[in-house]
């Protein structure tokens, strides 16, 4: 076990540096720099004063000259500092760890638990209307823009209904702590989490309901069928546990997407999560924060599949880690 | 606010206001203008207490003006943070941190009284040393203005604690335009002397002398700020807590004005598209002031390295063949007011007077064509040029106008949309481009903010917002120079109305409205607008119903 996790960390280190690179190359073909975007944004600037914005933080070097410096004091665990907030990378990026976790967890949970419900569902009662209704609904929201059903939900739940609030994570008027604080992000966490989260759910529900499918067409089914268990029991000890390793490795490599595909949602919800951050370091070619975010989602996706691999052993005990 | 406004409802409610703001400064004794500079929408008793939620799109980079004068930060910090003068309703300075001033009459010499007692949200008592460390080593040094204002300082003495002399190489007929608290912060000497200023911890979380203290930044979601108890004013501010939130999506920002989850947004905060149905919803008003000192322009900056373009005759065709009053109407729903000329006519120095207009003529705008040599070739074209532009609900309308229009008289345009990173390097430091489309401020005085557009020298590569035109006319350049360093306002009157005349004759920026930026608020909020500065306002004086 310990060999194992060593040996993924190992193989994750040239993994994490070829996509610094990559990002470094593919940034730096955007036109501009942050100085620039600074000076525009200000709506006036001298050249000393873009001059000297450069040289503050290295812009002002060659990029092979950027990219060394950058790698080494990434492999020391710095991720420099951000020109346009003028704070370390690192700062900014645990601030908004804890939102992205949390967002990206209960969404992912719900999609998880949700999705083999319905795909369970759905295939214990295949062809039949039940079966008919999920696949509806499981291609509805699956062709739907998380924008837009978000958009909506803040129409009903928040403007109409007044039951949540519209974005943000906390009640900024409140002080709340202890539960109450708790209650207060839970109740900022529903729509943003649900919204993210239903797309996920149609992808779980589909693959859930093939792979129970196909799994129910196996010897060992006739065989439990031919002892005499009931369908329940067949059910959930031997078509769904066989059929749950797609989906688990499928959710492992969702966690990548989802941190993408939360910008949508994060912006919609005012979340203040990686994501955004991300996606606003873009316009405002703020590039080491932007890396540094890169770094930190790659380490994080890295991180779940070794889990999803470790997650394999317990639910299949034929599995082995590699030696 | 035009008279070009759609919508009865906000016009009507406009005129009520304006009848107010025409009404208020003169039953007021004239002592209280220090502490309510030109009240515009004085109504009601305020009230001490509660809480007021600013919705803001773009999250500021830092928190302190001085560095950077971007809008996102100029919304926040002049509520912490001051400056000697605000502004009345004409853009005159009263006093604010400093109680009076003299000028030599060689308008080289400045002299400040400061306000006394006042201390930094810190305890500190504030001083003359704090100004002139402001000035010596930050303003004059460190902002992205520095050389237009500051340039020509040449001392600042402290004869005592309560006085500061500005000493200038060459008179600085605009300097009282530039002392307010977006342009020139006094920040505390104490916290700042000998330090790395521009990393300064304070940048992030100011310590000032305004009527608010800074409580925390939580990024990506809030910035609070909380009431100075001890502020120089007795009795304000009225508020408990500003709280400013970042909601980056249009429809989001509707919402949450909608539950009331905020109450006031500056700088369009919902999209002229969708703003009538806001402004309609009951407790929801919209307010078009506040923003007339800084100007705010709908221009086209013309490439006259351009083939095509460094013909004045064809630039002026391109004027011709828009139909300014139908963008106004259909695009930019009413907000705004068609240009005359390089500045805009809420500015003390504005004339239009022998300034050449271009009244939307397709015919005139074909024979300017015609007569430039460039014949309708094949299909019925003439040329091609670019139209570079920054992506918005209504400049990508007004694009698409544009490419339609210029068609009809033979020129065909692509339009290029960018991000701003892109934008910037292809305009400023390129010159790639054909026609720009964009806003600028046009800033309280000409010298800073209209010259820099039109100079010759100041075809600066890099340089964003400087000359990007490539135009260069000697006999304005000379006005221009002329008019930097002219102490006697008469004289320089009219050498701004030359320099109008000029530029509206060679056109090589398309001056097409005065930007009318709105200002959403829930009626429960009073007195949030007060001064041509108010958007960027302290908020001294602002309340909220209970």
């Amino acid at each position: 076990m310990a060999r194992f996790l060593l040996r993924r960390l190992a193989q994750a280190v040239p993994t994490v540096l070829l996509i610094l690179v990559i990002n470094f190359i593919v940034l730096h073909a955007a036109p501009g720099d942050a100085a620039d975007v600074l000076a525009g944004e200000a709506g006036s600037a001298t050249p000393e004063y873009l001059a000297a914005l450069r040289a503050r933080y290295g812009l002002d070097q060659s990029l092979p000259v950027q990219l060394g410096r950058y790698m080494w004091n990434t492999l020391q665990f710095d991720l420099g500092f951000s020109p346009r907030y003028g704070v370390p990378v690192a700062t900014l990026i645990l601030g908004r760890l804890p939102a992205t976790l949390l967002l990206m967890a209960v969404s992912l949970t719900l999609a998880f638990v949700v999705g083999i419900a319905l795909g369970v569902t759905a295939a214990r009662n295949v062809g039949r209307p039940a079966d008919g209704l999920i696949s509806v609904l499981a291609l509805l929201c699956y062709a739907t823009p998380t924008f837009w059903i978000g958009l909506m939900m803040i129409v009903l739940f928040g403007v109409r209904l007044h039951w949540l609030p519209t974005g943000g994570m906390t009640d900024l008027s409140g002080g709340y702590t202890g539960l109450a604080a708790a209650w207060d992000v839970a109740r900022h966490t529903v729509m943003p989490a649900a919204a993210l989260s239903l797309f996920y759910v149609a992808i779980a529900t589909r693959l859930m309901r093939a792979s129970m499918l196909e799994a129910y067409g196996a010897d060992w089914v006739r065989t439990a069928r031919a002892k005499g268990l009931d369908e329940g029991r067949i059910a959930t000890r031997h078509v769904l546990r066989n059929a749950l390793l797609p989906i688990v490795t499928v959710t492992g490599l969702q966690v990548g997407s989802v941190l993408g595909g939360a910008v949508l949602v994060e912006t919609v919800f005012a979340w203040p999560g990686l994501g955004r951050l991300a996606y606003e370091a873009v316009f405002q070619r703020d590039f080491n924060l932007l890396m540094g975010v890169l770094v930190a989602s790659s380490l994080l996706v890295i991180l779940v599949n070794i889990a999803v691999d470790l997650l394999y052993t317990v639910i299949d005990p034929r599995i082995e880690l590699p030696q | 606010m035009s008279a070009d406004a759609p919508g009865p409802a906000v016009t009507r409610r406009i005129a009520i206001a304006g009848a107010l703001a025409a009404a208020a400064p003169t039953l007021l004794p004239v002592f209280l203008p220090v502490f309510l500079p030109g009240a515009a929408l004085a109504q009601g008793t305020p009230r001490s207490g509660g809480v007021l939620t600013i919705v803001q799109t773009t999250e500021p980079p830092m928190l302190c003006s001085v560095f950077n004068s971007s809008t996102y930060i100029g919304l926040i910090s002049p509520k912490i943070l001051e400056g000697l003068v605000s502004y009345d309703d004409k853009q005159q300075p009263v006093p604010l941190l400093a109680e009076s001033w003299t000028v030599s009459p060689d308008a080289l010499t400045y002299t400040f009284k400061l306000r006394q007692g006042v201390t930094w949200h810190d305890g500190k008592p504030f001083g003359s040393a704090d100004v002139a460390f402001s000035a010596r080593e930050i303003w004059s040094k460190l902002h992205p203005r520095s050389a237009v204002t500051w340039g020509a300082l040449a001392g600042v003495d402290t004869p005592d604690d309560a006085t500061i002399v500005f000493r200038m190489s060459r008179p600085v007929p605009f300097l009282m335009s530039m002392l307010g608290a977006w342009e020139a912060q006094v920040v505390p000497r104490h916290l700042y002397e000998g330090s790395d200023i521009r990393a300064n911890p304070a940048n992030n979380a100011p310590v000032g002398t305004g009527p608010y203290v800074f409580g925390e930044w939580q990024r990506g979601q809030f910035v609070r700020l909380t009431r100075n108890p001890s502020y120089w004013q007795p009795g304000r501010p009225y508020l408990d807590q500003v709280l400013i939130r970042f909601i980056p999506d249009a429809g989001a920002r509707a919402a949450a004005f909608e539950t009331g989850e905020v109450q006031l947004g500056f700088v369009n905060p919902i999209p002229l598209s969708d703003l009538k149905r806001v402004a309609a919803l009951p407790g929801i008003a919209v307010e078009t002031r506040g923003y007339e000192m800084f100007a705010p322009m709908h221009l086209m900056e013309m490439n006259t390295r351009n083939p095509y373009l460094k013909d004045a005759r064809v630039r002026q065709a391109v004027m011709h063949s828009l139909d300014r009053r139908f963008i106004l109407a259909n695009i930019n729903y009413g907000y705004g007011k068609p240009a005359t000329g390089p500045m805009t006519s809420a500015s003390p120095w504005y004339s239009s007077d022998g300034v050449a207009q271009y009244p939307f003529d397709m015919a005139t705008a074909n024979r300017l064509l015609d007569e430039a040599g460039f014949a309708r070739g094949a299909g019925g074209m003439r040329f091609k040029l670019t139209h570079e532009l920054i992506p918005s609900p209504e400049f990508s309308r007004v694009a698409e106008y544009m490419k339609q229009s210029l068609s009809r008289v033979g020129i065909e345009l692509e339009v290029r949309a960018s991000d701003l990173g892109t934008f910037l390097r292809r305009v400023y430091t390129e010159y790639d481009f054909g026609i720009t489309q964009n806003f600028l401020f046009m800033l309280p005085d000409p010298s800073a903010g209209v010259q820099r557009l039109y100079y010759g020298p100041n075809v600066r590569p890099g340089v964003a917002f400087a000359n990007a035109s490539g135009y260069a006319n000697p006999a304005l350049d000379k006005l221009w120079e002329a008019a930097l360093i002219e102490a006697d306002p008469a004289k320089r009157r009219a050498q701004f109305a030359e320099a109008q005349q000029i530029v509206q004759r060679d056109v090589p920026i398309l001056n097409l409205f005065e930007m009318a930026f709105t200002t959403v608020y829930n009626r429960r909020v009073h007195d949030h607008t007060i001064g041509p500065d108010g958007a960027y306002g302290s908020m001294v004086q602002t309340w909220v119903d209970a």
